[in-house]
């Protein structure tokens, strides 16, 4: 069973078969992330009430929660992928791990940005050392840390060894950020849903939430999978079925 | 045309509301942009590399002949 298993891995992670896997996903991903994002921002900047609190400055709220979300998810990701890479040395997951870091780190500054701007109308202050906008910003600097470091050594696979190292021991401030505002006293407001709660948001708020949250992720695939192509391609470059595939000829992944 | 003005205005808060959401579409631009470009460099390089080893395979096979 446990053969099979690394069997089957190793056929999907080699690199025509995840190219090909790429290649037939990657056009869904892209079209049903584009349709998402519509359908959510449209829901969340005309359909959805006005708060009674906040106003309209909550519909920060489509864009803010989303990216950190995605901050959140694309650093687990990145760190399972390096993990992956580091214990079955699979190349393919090294590259989804280096490829998902500037995305990562972008969804983080997004965060952090928007998350600023909504927190002057609504605070009074751009900017506050708490726990949760603490964490994140270390988040950042995890991110962009594994970038340099996977950029400073030339040997690639000890380049992915040390940055995966960092990635792996960076994932303890996920579960600070994620709880930050249940174990400290902060400005941040409490998580939207709560499970024996429920939402402390309206239905109406809710599903363009949702919508636009699901549009993110597809967002993260699609461009994760377009890039690991284009890092497999340049690669590979040397090899027959790169060759095949350029000189025209459809090669079977 | 005045729910247009009424719904840009955001509630007095349109400065906080469309910066943020500019930010989020220049975000997009790098990510959708930057994957397209990033292909696009990564084939002409490849097709380039393509062209010269199939230029440096022709001579030869002219004196072998």
């Amino acid at each position: 069973m446990a053969s099979r298993f690394w069997t089957w891995l190793h056929k999907k992670g080699s690199p025509p078969v995840f190219y090909g896997m790429a290649e037939r996903w990657s056009p869904w991903l892209g079209w049903a992330s584009l349709a998402a994002l519509v359908v959510g921002l449209y829901g969340g900047l005309v359909l959805a009430p006005t708060d009674y609190q906040q106003g309209e400055s909550y519909r920060i709220i489509y864009i803010h929660v989303p990216a950190a979300w995605m901050s959140l998810f694309v650093y687990m990701f990145m760190a399972s992928m390096a993990a992956v890479g580091i214990i079955w040395r699979l190349k393919i997951a090294d590259t989804m791990a280096l490829v998902a870091a500037p995305i990562g780190a972008m969804f983080t500054a997004l965060a952090l940005a928007t998350g600023s701007i909504w927190g002057k109308p609504t605070w009074g202050t751009w900017w506050v050392w708490d726990a949760r906008l603490t964490s994140e910003l270390i988040l950042l600097f995890l991110y962009l840390g594994y970038i340099a470091l996977y950029n400073a050594m030339e040997d690639e696979r000890t380049a992915a060894r040390a940055a995966g190292i960092l990635a792996l021991v960076g994932v303890v401030n996920i579960p600070i950020i994620h709880f930050s505002v249940e174990w400290w006293h902060s400005l941040h407001q409490g998580p939207l849903l709560d499970l024996k709660k429920g939402w402390s948001l309206q239905p109406e708020m809710v599903w363009p939430l949702l919508t636009t949250m699901a549009g993110f992720q597809l967002l993260f695939f699609w461009a994760l999978f377009r890039r690991s192509q284009t890092v497999v391609l340049l690669k590979e470059a040397r090899s027959k079925w790169v060759g095949a595939m350029l000189s025209g000829d459809r090669p079977r992944f | 045309m005045e729910s247009l003005s009424n719904w840009l205005n955001m509630g007095g808060y349109a400065a906080f509301v469309w910066s943020a959401y500019a930010l989020w579409a220049l975000g997009f631009a790098w990510l959708v942009g930057g994957t397209f470009i990033g292909r696009n460099k990564a084939l002409q390089q490849l097709a380039a590399q393509q062209r010269r080893a199939a230029l440096k395979e022709s001579p030869q096979r002219g004196t072998a002949a």
